[in-house]
Parts: structure tokens; C-alpha cells; sequence
């Protein structure tokens, strides 16, 4: 596929991303597109919703090219601006995860990520997932992930680590409700859970693999379901999303949809789109009309 | 008994009074009100520079006792009201038992005879049991010293019931509070619907859900002629529909809590379970429109809607915490900082907020300092700096979202029937 150079580059920085606090990956990211000879402009997001509302500015300010300097959270809410109107999204990785880079296959460091963006960068149009009247690049998880991440941000002051996660999962598996979930996919085929994960890409945080078969590539989307109804039922089932094996448990079903709408007499089901809380059931799961143009 | 309160600005809006004036105490109500009374033996309060308005009133209260001691007592609940500046209560009915009969309704005031150290007053049950569906004995309830009827922590969700209760409360003249929200709109609910409730992941609460009711009320009192009023008024959407029913007429008036006219939805941001309340904090432009609704006198009384809780209560998932905050010893300097330094209304407005608004709901002859009237006095220094310290409140519950806050104005004295009951000049 042919590269592309870009014109001129949004360099979107979220200063509270990611495990390295104080370092100012922006401003690393913004001297290396200057370096490589490439016009560009640095904006640091301060609250929810700076880095959406400065994506959706982009075009009409005539940028080609938005880096997101930051972690998937940072991605998602760029994308909500930007999808639909034809400017690409690049990821220059500085979150903790960083799925999207590890599925585009973009080396985890911000400077050097910027640096092959922005000079020989191709272009990936695909349609992001959507839930209700949001876009998710990733994946959308129902439940039990969702009500874990809600308790991390109550808990922990400022950002949370990967032990927050860790004890926050081991917490949740104690609190969690294990609502009874119904997925109406449309074609009379119903799906029961207690939590699920709606994937647009294969990979998963924490190295799991719900969804293996979801792929940008392909317009649909993999649900995983999953049916346990204690957290020692969880337990039991975590290791199989490693291996991928979970689809062969009778707790666990994968299947492609191209939209499904997912509904609890609980009126506490949470919702996360790519990591970031996004409120609750009930809600529509689909493939989105607006394209979204990833730069890899 | 004689106490003589020299040299304050004297604030009585329902008399027109407001003039540095002294007032005379005699057995325990208000005998001169002049401009230099000599002392002849009285005790002397050298009040300058500082405001002496009627007893402020508070006319939504939830002091807990009988049944969850935990939260608050009538003790304890009425001695953060006098710290607050407050000489009276209304208490919710909503205790365990529920205050639903005479028997309830004179044990509540059998201890605050014994235990407050602020009026009481009972608001008894709209429904036995509170459970919606029968009439309590309003009759019986008002006898005992009842002075309004609610079913609030719930609404009065069937239309007949609250038919029935608007057509009875008229033998006695009294308001029915209706806690306004159509519970299968809220459908669980927990935070304002809106872009907070989404980033949050928590279920929202619609405005449109407490904007139905009042809508529903605002038609029955009409069709009965009987007396409504609405509690915790939370939206711009009924903030009209209440404005546009006085104007037709309509026998309605409405309360505003200092919570929702000070914050917005961003306060539950961080997961605050102090800051979880029903009805919930709503967007800025509710705000905004309540504060309008205060400046144009939609909006007849200000009350705390105080729900204590114990700190264990509310440290758990935001989802499970249970409703409500206090709000007695936070509530004027609130008020004081945020709507009279900030602009948008001035003292003797706020004043008859917490005084003549009330008191004319309740049908009290109190919120006056006109000669003969109860001696409740609450005396305000409107410059003083303070900042919100739970540790230090007199209520059982710490649970404030304004924790830190450094707030200018606050209560300094409060006396009721002539009596001290807090002084912290
Ligand atoms: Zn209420
Ligand atoms: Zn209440």
C-alpha cells in the first residue's frame, strides 16, 4: 500500500494518560513532527471532552492527520470528533495499554510511533463500532469489566495503575451483582448473560482474548457472553481467555453479529466503551456509517 | 427573663423592617422593637454589625429517630439545626415506623419535648405505611400537632391518592409535599441523564421524570382547590410549570434545596457518594433556571432536604449508596456566599426564603419579629469567613459534597423563645 506524508498534524496530548507521569510525551511527540520537516500544532486536553471537541475542529482548521498522544482512552474520545469527516487518526502510544497500537502493529513509543506516522503513514478507513450514539474502536464491554472499572476511578485518586485494576477485579468478583443480561442479535437468536464483551478488534486488556475473530478489516462485530453466576465462577473461566479455549466452555459463547441490543431488568448493568465508562443498559451494539481513517 | 439584642441591623421582611434597631426580650417573645431601648436590668447581646432576622425554618428535615438512631436523633438533629441558624423543623415522616398515625406523630413530639432544642414539626404520612395505596389519618396525625403531609423518599405515585389527600387537606388547610418523580421514568436511576451520567457509567435520572409529576400535581390541586407543594424543585422544565400555575391561580408553592442551586451534575465527577442526592444535581442550565426562579419569586422557601447518612452508609459503589446529604450546618453560609455575595439575590430575599416562605406554607405564626411574635431570632454575620468542616458538625452524619469549602456569610446566634440555643459570636 502506498505511504502517505502528512501536510499538516494536530498533535492532541493528554497530559494524565498513561503510567508515566511528568513526562511530557506532547511535547516529545510535537518536536519530532517538527523535526521531520511537517508542519504541526500542540493541544493538551484538560477535561472530558477537550480531546473530541478538538478533533472535531481539525478539518475545517485544515489539519490531514490528528496524533493522539495518549492511550486508548485518549483515541476513543478523538475519535468521536473525527470519524466521518475523512481526516485520519494516528495513535502515538502513551497510555497504559495501548491496544489499538498493539493491534495496528505501531511501535510503543510516542516519538518514534509520530515520526513514521506522520512521514510514511498508510491509511486504514474502517467503520467503528457503535453503542447508542458513541463510537468504540476496540470494544465495548457489558458488566462485570465495566462495573470493575467504575469502583478503580471511585477508589483510586487521580490515575489508576494496573494494581488498582488488579485489586479492583478481585473486589468486583466479591461485589458484582451477576445480572441476568439478554442480547437480541435480530435473527430470533437470543443470547443470556451476566456480563459481555463486544469486540471490534482482537485484542482485549490484560492480555485476554475474548473476541479473536473481531478484525477492523471486516464490517461486524464478536460477542462474548459470559454466564457465570459467582465469582468463583469467573475465577474459573478467566485462564480459558488466554488460550482462547472460553468458546468451548458451557459458560461462555462467541458469536459474529452485526449489531445486537442488550437489556437488563437491573437497572445497574455499566457499560465501557474502549476503557472509558459510558453509561448503561439498555443499549444498541452495531457497526458504525461513519468511516473513521486510522493512520498505520 | 429579659434579654436585650443591641445595635444589629434588624431584617424582618414580613414586617418591612430593616434598620439598626435593639430588641427587647420578655418571657420568651419579642416585646420592643426600637431604636434605643435602655437595658434596665435586661442581659445586653452588643449585636453590631451584625443581622438579626426572624428564626430561620426549615421546612425539610430528616431527623432519623424513630428507627435509625445511627443516622441522627432528634438531639443530635436539632442541635445542628441551632447551629445552623435554624429555631424550626419540619420533620419527614419517613422513620421506622413511619410516622403514619397520632401514636407516631406524638412520640416524635414527646422526645423533641425532651430532646430538641429547636421547634419540631411533624409532617406525617400522606398513605398507611407509606405504601401508596390507603389514606393515613390525617385527621387523627393533624390533631397531634402535624403541620403538612407527605409520603417524600417516595412519590405519591398513584393520582387518586394524591386526589384524595389535596380534597382532604383542605378541612385543614395544611400543604401536601409531594416528592415529585415518576419512579418508572427514573428506572433506577441514579445520577442526572446526561453526558456525566454516559462518562460515568451509572444510570440516569431524567429531569423529564420529576417535570411529569409536578405537571400531574400542579392539575389535580387545581381540579381539588386544595394546597400542593412541591418539594426539592430540581429543573428549569417545572420551575415554569410551577410559575405558570401561581399565575393561573393554582393553590401551589415549591422549595428549593441549597444543594441544586449551588452545584451541578460535574460534582458526582468523581464518584462523590456525598454528592449523590435525589432528586439528583442537575446541569447548569437547571441551575441557572432556579436561580431565576428564586429572583422572580416562583420558588417560595429554601430547605435543606437534610438526609444524613453514616460515612459507612455512603462509602461503598456509587450505584448502592443511598440518597442524600445534610445539609443544617452548611445550608446559610451556602446560601449567604453563593446567592447573596454572588449577586443573585439580595439578604431580605434570602431572608424570607428561610422565614415568611416557609412559615406561611406550614401555617406558622412564626417568621416575624413583629412585637408579641415567639422570640425565634437567628442572627447572621454576612462577612464572616468560614470553611466547611464535617468533624465539627453537631449532626451524627458528616455526608456534604462542600466538605473544604471556604464559604463567606454564616449564622452566629440562634435563640428560640428567648433562649440561646447557640451562640458562636
Ligand atoms: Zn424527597
Ligand atoms: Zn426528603
Amino acid at each position: 500500500m502506498r505511504t502517505i506524508r502528512a501536510r499538516r498534524v494536530l498533535v492532541l496530548a493528554n497530559p494524565a494518560a498513561g503510567p508515566r507521569k511528568g513526562r511530557d510525551e506532547g511535547g516529545a511527540v510535537a518536536r519530532a513532527v517538527s523535526r521531520a520537516g511537517v508542519r504541526c500544532e500542540l493541544e493538551r486536553t484538560r477535561a472530558p471532552g477537550d480531546a473530541s471537541r478538538a478533533a472535531a475542529s481539525a478539518p475545517a482548521a485544515g489539519f490531514d492527520l490528528v496524533l493522539a498522544v495518549g492511550g486508548d482512552g485518549t483515541v476513543h474520545e478523538a475519535a468521536q470528533g473525527i470519524a466521518g469527516s475523512g481526516v485520519a487518526l494516528g495513535v502515538a502510544p502513551a497510555g497504559t495499554m495501548n491496544l489499538l497500537a498493539r493491534v495496528l502493529g505501531i511501535p510503543l513509543d510516542a516519538p518514534r510511533a509520530a515520526e513514521l506516522l506522520v512521514l510514511a503513514g498508510r491509511r486504514l478507513a474502517f467503520r467503528p463500532g457503535r453503542a447508542g450514539e458513541r463510537l468504540f474502536v476496540l470494544m465495548a464491554g457489558i458488566g462485570f469489566d465495566a462495573w470493575v472499572l467504575r469502583e478503580v476511578l471511585r477508589r483510586a485518586r487521580g490515575r489508576p495503575s494496573m494494581r488498582h485494576y488488579a485489586w479492583g477485579a478481585l473486589r468486583g468478583l466479591r461485589t458484582y451483582r451477576f445480572p441476568e443480561i439478554r442480547f437480541d442479535a435480530g435473527d430470533g437468536r437470543r443470547l443470556r448473560a451476566t456480563s459481555a464483551v463486544v469486540g471490534r478488534a482482537p485484542l482485549y486488556g490484560g492480555w485476554l482474548r475474548p473476541t479473536p475473530r473481531a478484525s477492523l478489516e471486516r464490517d461486524e462485530l464478536e460477542i462474548c457472553v459470559f454466564r457465570g453466576r459467582s465469582g468463583p465462577d469467573y475465577l474459573r473461566m478467566a485462564p480459558s481467555l488466554w488460550s482462547g479455549s472460553h468458546v468451548d466452555r458451557a459458560d461462555a459463547e462467541a458469536r459474529i453479529v452485526t449489531a445486537v441490543r442488550g437489556e437488563s431488568h437491573d437497572p445497574d448493568v455499566p457499560v465501557q466503551l474502549d476503557g472509558e465508562l459510558a453509561g448503561t443498559l439498555p443499549m444498541e451494539f452495531g457497526v458504525s456509517g461513519r468511516i473513521l481513517v486510522l493512520a498505520t | 427573663m429579659r434579654l436585650l439584642l443591641r445595635n444589629g441591623r434588624v431584617l424582618d421582611p414580613a414586617s418591612g423592617v430593616d434598620d439598626t434597631l435593639d430588641v427587647l426580650i420578655e418571657d420568651g417573645r419579642i416585646a420592643r422593637l426600637e431604636a434605643k431601648i435602655p437595658a434596665r436590668g435586661a442581659e445586653v447581646a452588643d449585636l453590631a454589625g451584625l443581622v438579626v432576622c426572624p428564626g430561620f425554618l426549615d421546612m425539610h428535615v430528616h431527623l432519623r429517630e424513630p428507627g435509625q438512631e445511627w443516622k441522627e436523633t432528634i438531639a443530635t438533629g436539632t442541635r445542628a439545626a441551632a447551629a445552623g441558624g435554624f429555631t424550626g423543623v419540619a420533620c419527614m415522616p419517613n422513620t421506622v415506623p413511619v410516622n403514619d398515625s397520632r401514636s407516631v406523630t406524638e412520640s416524635i413530639l414527646r422526645t423533641a419535648a425532651r430532646d430538641a432544642v429547636v421547634a419540631v414539626y411533624p409532617v406525617g404520612c400522606v398513605s398507611k405505611g407509606q405504601a401508596g395505596e390507603e389514606l393515613a389519618e390525617m385527621a387523627d396525625m393533624f390533631e397531634a400537632g402535624a403541620r403538612a403531609f407527605s409520603d417524600d423518599g417516595q412519590p405519591v405515585a398513584s393520582g387518586l391518592l394524591l386526589r384524595k389527600a389535596l380534597e382532604y387537606s383542605r378541612l385543614f388547610d395544611v400543604p401536601i409535599l409531594d416528592h415529585c418523580e415518576d419512579s418508572g421514568l427514573v428506572a433506577g436511576g441514579v445520577v442526572h441523564e446526561g453526558d456525566v451520567s454516559t462518562r460515568m457509567g451509572l444510570r440516569g435520572w431524567p429531569g423529564v421524570a420529576e417535570d411529569v409529576v409536578v405537571q400531574r400535581d400542579v392539575l389535580l390541586a387545581e381540579y381539588t382547590a386544595g394546597r400542593l407543594h412541591v418539594a426539592h424543585l430540581s429543573t428549569g422544565r417545572s420551575a415554569d410549570i410551577v410559575r405558570r400555575a401561581k399565575k393561573a391561580g393554582i393553590r401551589v408553592t415549591c422549595e428549593a434545596t441549597p444543594h441544586h442551586l449551588a452545584l451541578t451534575d460535574e460534582a458526582v465527577s468523581g464518584f462523590d457518594t456525598n454528592a449523590k442526592m435525589n432528586p439528583p444535581l442537575r446541569p447548569e442550565s437547571d441551575r441557572r433556571a432556579l436561580l431565576k426562579a428564586l429572583q422572580d419569586g416562583t420558588v417560595d422557601a429554601i430547605a435543606t432536604d437534610h438526609a444524613p447518612h453514616h460515612a459507612d452508609e455512603k462509602n461503598v459503589e456509587f450505584s448502592r449508596a443511598p440518597f442524600g446529604i445534610v445539609g443544617l450546618e452548611t445550608a446559610v453560609s451556602v446560601c449567604l456566599d453563593r446567592l447573596v455575595h454572588g449577586g443573585t439575590i439580595g439578604l431580605p430575599r434570602l431572608v424570607e426564603l428561610f422565614t415568611s416562605g416557609p412559615a406561611r406554607i406550614l401555617g406558622l405564626a412564626k417568621g416575624t419579629l413583629a412585637p408579641g411574635a415567639d422570640a425565634d431570632v437567628t442572627v447572621l454575620d454576612p462577612n464572616r469567613r468560614v470553611t466547611v468542616d464535617p468533624a465539627r458538625f453537631r449532626s451524627k452524619s458528616a455526608n456534604t459534597p462542600f466538605a473544604g469549602w471556604s464559604l463567606r456569610g454564616a449564622p452566629v446566634m440562634t435563640l428560640v423563645a428567648g433562649r440561646i440555643v447557640h451562640d458562636g459570636r
